[in-house]
């Protein structure tokens, strides 16, 4: 899809500033977005200006893309859905940013999330929830569900999001489009408002697995900003070897989900301790979700609680990448469900244990610091770390021709 | 009841590298209040730690200089606590796997070689600083991030004095491998100590007492030994001590209760997940000796006191090792003696003036060999000291070479002789010191190229024959 807007715009058959001003004025459906960025009307326009001298600019300059809210944007509402950082106007862009914008992609506007990432329906904003276009009784799946809802209601024609345990890939498999969750330092971190510093990543919502493979080329990068950010293979050749979750199943596995938690617990409750109440709003105001992830991160860090829970989450996650290496030394891509099953009904789901069920699958590329794509037909697809190029070029075949 | 003081110290100096630990923001002091901030070190949402090369280089120099190992792989920690001056709520810090582990530092405690063991050295950020101003409180974030390090020592210290020579000494050292510039006024060098107390004889250690905010070395050593005094007191009642933590109060002289060891924050520590374990490449970059190598070696030419002194600084062994070789004593009795006494006059220290090693030497050289006399050197120094002129000139201009012409001496012991009956009876009764007088007195009249053994010589002669 991108290209063919990025074609339409190189060719004048419409411009920036019209294909910008008809996203904005749809942005107030879905409960999709929390910022409108009248501003991104100003990049579309100069964009038009320089198409229209002839100067040849980026393949994608002039297309519009909406920002989750926990991605720092220079002078414009950073919240997180949290009412602890409603009025925090940030003073610096996240690296990913500085990027688009050097693109010229404008930023239509920060899109709705579960608070700080923590959630998995998009019932969690402090603000407002976010609508599945695809079923209104339905969750848009979270955390990342403006974004996801943005792209498949037509708000935007892409989206960034994040993902720390699936994300980007749930709600874009609840919500029928693609979602790409990079390798672990593949995208810049700063600039995202951390939630759980060794399992975030940016990631990309679009409507096809092209769309995603050109906004990751401009977002994609070591960035010596971010000491965890690495270089990805150049090296695009598979066979492809595939295999399939359910032939791989490991005792594993089962212990993957409680590790998850518990280490991402432990960073929240980390990262969050910043919000005192001297620069920004205090933990007083944060919601039922973080407050009990909060709590549970500080208990399991504990110097009582630390050998029995953190130290052997951690191994239990060293043991998950060795398994991960193993499969991968044998074959391409693993091919697994994103979700366990149905999407859940709005206000179906209690938070607590029964929604963290929904992360199953997904979180293990969080925990193995793999790559991940979700297709609109809610079948993910993994590599091995650093194997993006590869990940992508097959599941542009997937999504064309099946597995 | 003998008991023996166990003192263990932890000290953090400041890095006087060019930026901050974990930003670009420049490492300076004092300045307007939150001048040097910026996203990174005050901890805004979505920021990320760019470690500083240059503090984990300097960090590795104090290592070696301290003999310890230096970890191949080192990782950074965060320790959780909340204060208005930590802005991440956590500190960057380190934990296990510290930098550097497990060495020796030797110093000198008064005139005796002291051995003190070094548990770790590892790397920190600072925090921010406090301003009280009447009922409000404002928060100062210049000084946050700034590179730190913490030298833990073992419990090896026995007394208030061996604390604070180790303390001048650790600080003499990171001058010397120029990581700090130790200014305890400004911050940048701080120390917290730990005292407990046993029977002497007892190897078990007891439970200790910890006191911060000791803001001078002396201040240490009233803390220390105040401390001392306390536990033995509650000792020699029967009454135990408790492990608790204090905050010195220097000028009321007593410590005062911070807070007990048992409800003391629990930091959390957890691996720091936005830095990678980091590859250590230890330089071989030569260190200057110790000042404690420095002054065993020079005590074997040299008396303790001069010793001490010259090993003190490093730029003033160094020259002095550059002057040695025409004679240890007399170089070092003119660098302690006039010289220093120029430094003092002028704020110039030797090595920066224009008396150079070359010129230095020469002028002992013509000590030793008679051409002047030892006030002829002194004067020479002087003049050499703040001009840019020539030995060989300056002698010539003052005219001070000894002049050894036996007449003009004889006229002048002649008239001292004349003028001195008494001296001369004194002599003649058998009085030894009345010569030494009267050599004085020669001298004085012809003080500049005169040699007074000379004098002395003809002195005895004239008297025989009186």
């Amino acid at each position: 899809m991108l290209t063919t807007l990025s074609k339409k715009l190189c060719n004048r058959e419409i411009s920036a500033y019209e294909l910008t001003k008809n996203y904005l004025e749809k942005a107030d459906k879905l409960g999709a977005y929390l910022f409108k960025n009248v501003a991104a009307l100003e990049t579309a326009k100069r964009v038009d200006e320089r198409l229209a001298k002839g100067e040849v600019l980026h393949p994608l300059a002039g297309i519009p893309i909406a920002v989750k809210d926990n991605i720092v944007t220079k002078d414009i509402p950073t919240t997180c859905a949290s009412r602890t950082l409603e009025n925090y106007i940030p003073p610096y862009d996240a690296t990913v940013i500085t990027k688009l914008k050097a693109a010229g992609l404008p930023i239509l506007g920060k899109t709705n999330m579960d608070e700080f990432g923590m959630g998995s329906t998009g019932e969690n904003s402090a603000f407002y929830p976010t609508k599945n276009p695809r079923d209104n009784t339905c969750v848009p799946g979270g955390s990342s569900s403006g974004s996801a809802a943005a792209v498949a209601g037509g708000l935007a024609p892409v989206a960034l999001g994040s993902d720390t345990g699936g994300s980007c890939r749930l709600p874009a498999a609840f919500c029928g489009i693609v979602g790409f969750k990079p390798s672990y330092g593949a995208v810049s971190r700063y600039g995202l408002i951390a939630f759980a510093s060794s399992l975030d990543q940016i990631g990309i919502l679009s409507k096809t697995v092209s769309d995603a493979g050109l906004i990751f080329d401009v977002i994609s990068g070591r960035d010596p900003r971010d000491m965890t950010s690495i270089d990805i293979s150049e090296n695009t050749e598979y066979t492809p070897k595939i295999k399939r979750f359910e032939d791989i199943e490991d005792a594993l596995f089962d212990l993957a989900l409680p590790a998850y938690y518990i280490i991402s617990s432990a960073e929240a409750s980390s990262n969050l301790a910043r919000y005192d109440g001297v620069y920004y709003g205090s933990d007083g105001l944060f919601g039922d979700e973080v407050r009990r992830r909060i709590e549970l991160g500080n208990f399991v860090l504990s110097a009582e609680n630390i050998g029995e829970y953190y130290n052997k989450a951690s191994s239990v996650r060293a043991a998950l990448c060795r398994k991960m290496d193993e499969l991968f030394a044998n074959c391409d891509f693993i091919v697994m469900p994103t979700a366990p099953d149905e999407i859940p009904k709005l206000c179906q789901l209690a938070n607590g244990s029964e929604m963290y069920e929904k992360d199953r699958f997904t979180m293990l590329a969080n925990l193995a610091y793999l790559p991940a794509i979700t297709l609109p037909s809610g079948v993910t697809i993994m590599a091995q770390r650093g194997r993006d190029k590869a990940l992508l070029s097959y599941a542009r075949e997937v999504e064309a021709n099946g597995i | 009841m003998v008991y023996e003081a166990v003192i263990g110290l932890e000290v953090h100096a400041e890095l006087n590298t060019k930026t901050k630990m974990y930003c670009a923001c420049k490492n300076a002091f004092g300045g307007e209040i939150n001048t040097r901030i910026c996203p990174v070190c005050t901890g805004l949402p979505g920021t990320l730690p760019q470690l500083n090369r240059e503090a984990l280089d300097k960090a590795i120099l104090a290592g070696r200089a301290m003999n310890c190992t230096i970890a191949t792989k080192t990782r950074q920690y965060r320790k959780h606590y909340r204060y208005p001056d930590l802005p991440k709520g956590y500190q960057i810090s380190q934990l296990s796997i510290p930098l550097c582990m497990d060495g020796h530092f030797d110093y000198f405690c008064g005139d005796t070689l002291k051995r003190a063991y070094i548990r770790q050295i590892h790397i920190e950020e600072d925090a921010g600083k406090l301003i009280h101003n009447g009922e409000s409180t404002y928060v100062d974030y210049n000084r946050c991030g700034v590179p730190l390090i913490e030298i833990v020592t073992d419990p090896c210290f026995h007394s208030s004095d061996e604390a604070y020579s180790f303390l001048e000494a650790v600080r003499t050292m990171l001058l010397d491998i120029g990581i700090s510039d130790c200014r305890m006024e400004e911050g940048s060098l701080r120390a917290d100590v730990n005292v407990s107390l046993r029977k002497a004889g007892e190897s078990k250690l007891s439970a200790r007492v910890e006191m911060k905010n000791l803001a001078t070395f002396n201040g240490a050593r009233r803390a220390i030994d105040f401390e001392i005094a306390r536990q033995r007191e509650l000792l020699d009642r029967g009454e135990t001590v408790v492990p608790i933590t204090m905050r010195w109060d220097d000028e009321a002289g007593k410590s005062i209760f911070m807070r007990d060891k048992e409800s003391a924050a629990d930091y959390r520590f957890m691996p720091e997940p936005d830095i990678p374990p980091l590859k250590i490449e230890c330089s071989s970059t030569p260190l200057p000796e110790s000042e404690a190598e420095r002054r065993c070696r020079l005590l074997r030419g040299l008396p303790s006191p001069q010793a001490k002194e010259i090993a003190k600084n490093l730029k003033l062994c160094e020259y002095f090792d550059s002057v040695s070789h025409i004679g240890e004593k007399v170089c070092a009795n003119f660098l302690l003696g006039t010289v220093a006494n120029l430094t003092n006059e002028t704020g110039i220290p030797v090595w920066e003036s224009y008396l150079t090693a070359n010129k230095f030497c020469a002028i002992i050289t013509k000590i030793n060999s008679g051409e002047i006399n030892t006030d002829g050197g002194k004067i020479l120094m002087e003049k050499l000291f703040t001009a840019d002129i020539g030995v060989e000139e300056t002698i010539d201009k003052l005219n001070l070479k000894v002049c050894r012409d036996r007449s003009d001496y004889l006229s002048v012991v002649h008239f001292v002789l004349v003028n001195n009956e008494k001296a001369v009876n004194d002599y003649k009764a058998g009085k030894g010191n009345a010569i030494g007088f009267l050599v004085g007195q020669c001298m004085r009249s012809m003080s500049r190229g005169a040699d007074a053994n000379l004098f002395r010589e003809i002195l005895e002669e004239v008297l025989e024959c009186l």
